[in-house]
């Protein structure tokens, strides 16, 4: 049966055409994927709010370079980890280490999981605690654990997306998980 | 997905770390592959535990290869502290994911069409597009950028030549009158 949905490739070259509701269309299709990703990489959700945006906006200017090589999904994939790791090393550079205030633990608390304060504060907590070592780990740790875990991706196909050997991949994702198992000993129940 | 299975079950009473680590091998196992059998005493320092715990995360990703795989599940199901370590990353990764995934959720539908519209705006009325080459593409631009280079090198040579030519008929003309003089030559030819 023929499928009535446009292929990414053929929205890429209506968009090129100058249909901006080709584009439209894409972002559609990927904006859930691209925002996960960039929550994932970036520290709250406003960052990956805007890193969504400006990903987009940089695949439409770059989109002329994509030339059908390869999925459009995996290309766009690249374009938001490598945006998002610029970004959280750019803010790594100007922002001070930020404390774990009052606020920021209210700031974390769930809508309404539970009505027990008292539970609904110790998953708070441990929600902070987890978030203050994902902002601890850095960043290429960070886009591959998400990556793997996320989009349940190969190791071969984040070194491809990422740009760098297997290897690398393998040890990013040891080093990442003995730390963060290493941190949140007290939260995990063994 | 993720390939998630916990091994808490059948597992030994006692811990088994300074025992003699040996892969047994089932026949159909020995049969299913060619690849080589790990042993306890290939692995770095003859300490099992220390080379399980490296390959335990590629292990919980399914991205052992099958001899890998056997060695490390044959040494879990009889060492408690590995395969509580294994646990342990099952654990973490379901804290990241239900960090990722379910107390960060999705922008709502209302939200998120207004991000789109935000993206829409941003663009410019036409995209940018760069010329690309392909490969052939590429290569014909060179050969013609080496053709054209050939070209205008010929040309510069055959001007180079005339002008000299046309240097040395002048100063010929303006000598006084020698036998060997091309003008004289062809002015005494002349009726």
């Amino acid at each position: 049966m023929m499928s009535l949905t446009p292929t990414d490739e053929k929205l890429v070259a209506r968009t090129l055409a100058g249909d901006r509701n080709a584009f439209r269309t894409l972002v559609d299709r990927y904006y859930n994927i691209v925002y996960r990703l960039c929550r994932s990489i970036v520290r709250n959700a406003e960052d990956a709010e805007d890193a969504t945006q400006e990903v987009f906006v940089r695949a439409h200017q770059a989109l002329g370079q994509y030339a059908g090589r390869g999925a459009f999904g995996a290309w766009l994939r690249r374009l938001t980890v490598n945006h998002c790791l610029n970004r959280v090393q750019s803010a790594q550079a100007k922002a001070s280490a930020r404390g774990c205030s009052l606020e920021l633990l209210a700031e974390t608390l769930p809508a309404s999981h539970s009505d027990d304060p008292e539970e609904r504060l110790l998953r708070a907590e441990e929600r902070n605690r987890i978030k203050t070592e994902l902002e601890f780990l850095p960043p290429q740790q960070r886009a591959a654990l998400a990556l793997r875990l996320l989009d349940g991706l190969s190791y071969e196909e984040i070194a491809d997306l990422m740009g760098v050997p297997v290897n690398s991949v393998r040890s990013w994702l040891h080093r990442g998980r003995a730390r963060l198992r290493e941190a949140l000993q007290e939260v995990i129940e063994c | 997905m993720l390939n998630r299975h916990k091994v808490t079950e059948n597992l030994p009473t006692q811990a088994a770390d300074n025992a003699t680590f040996t892969v047994v091998v089932s026949p159909v196992m020995s049969s299913a592959s060619s690849v080589s059998i790990l042993e306890a005493d290939d692995v770095d320092g003859g300490d099992p535990c220390a080379y399980v715990r490296t390959q335990l995360s590629d292990y919980a990703d399914d991205e052992l290869n099958p001899s890998q795989a056997r060695f490390v599940e044959s040494h879990l199901s009889d060492c408690p502290k590995c395969a509580e370590m294994l646990n342990a990353i099952f654990q973490t990764d379901d804290l990241l994911l239900r960090e990722w995934r379910d107390d960060s959720p999705l922008p709502s539908s209302l939200q998120r069409n207004r991000a789109i519209d935000n993206i829409i705006d941003a663009l410019p009325p036409v995209p940018e597009t760069q010329p690309i080459f392909s490969s052939k593409r590429r290569h014909a631009r060179a050969r013609w950028m080496r053709f054209s280079t050939g070209i205008a090198g010929c040309a510069a040579f055959f001007a180079m030549l005339y002008s000299s030519y046309r240097l040395g008929y002048e100063h010929a003309l303006k000598r006084p009158y020698t036998a060997s003089s091309p003008s004289a030559l062809l002015s005494s030819e002349t009726p």
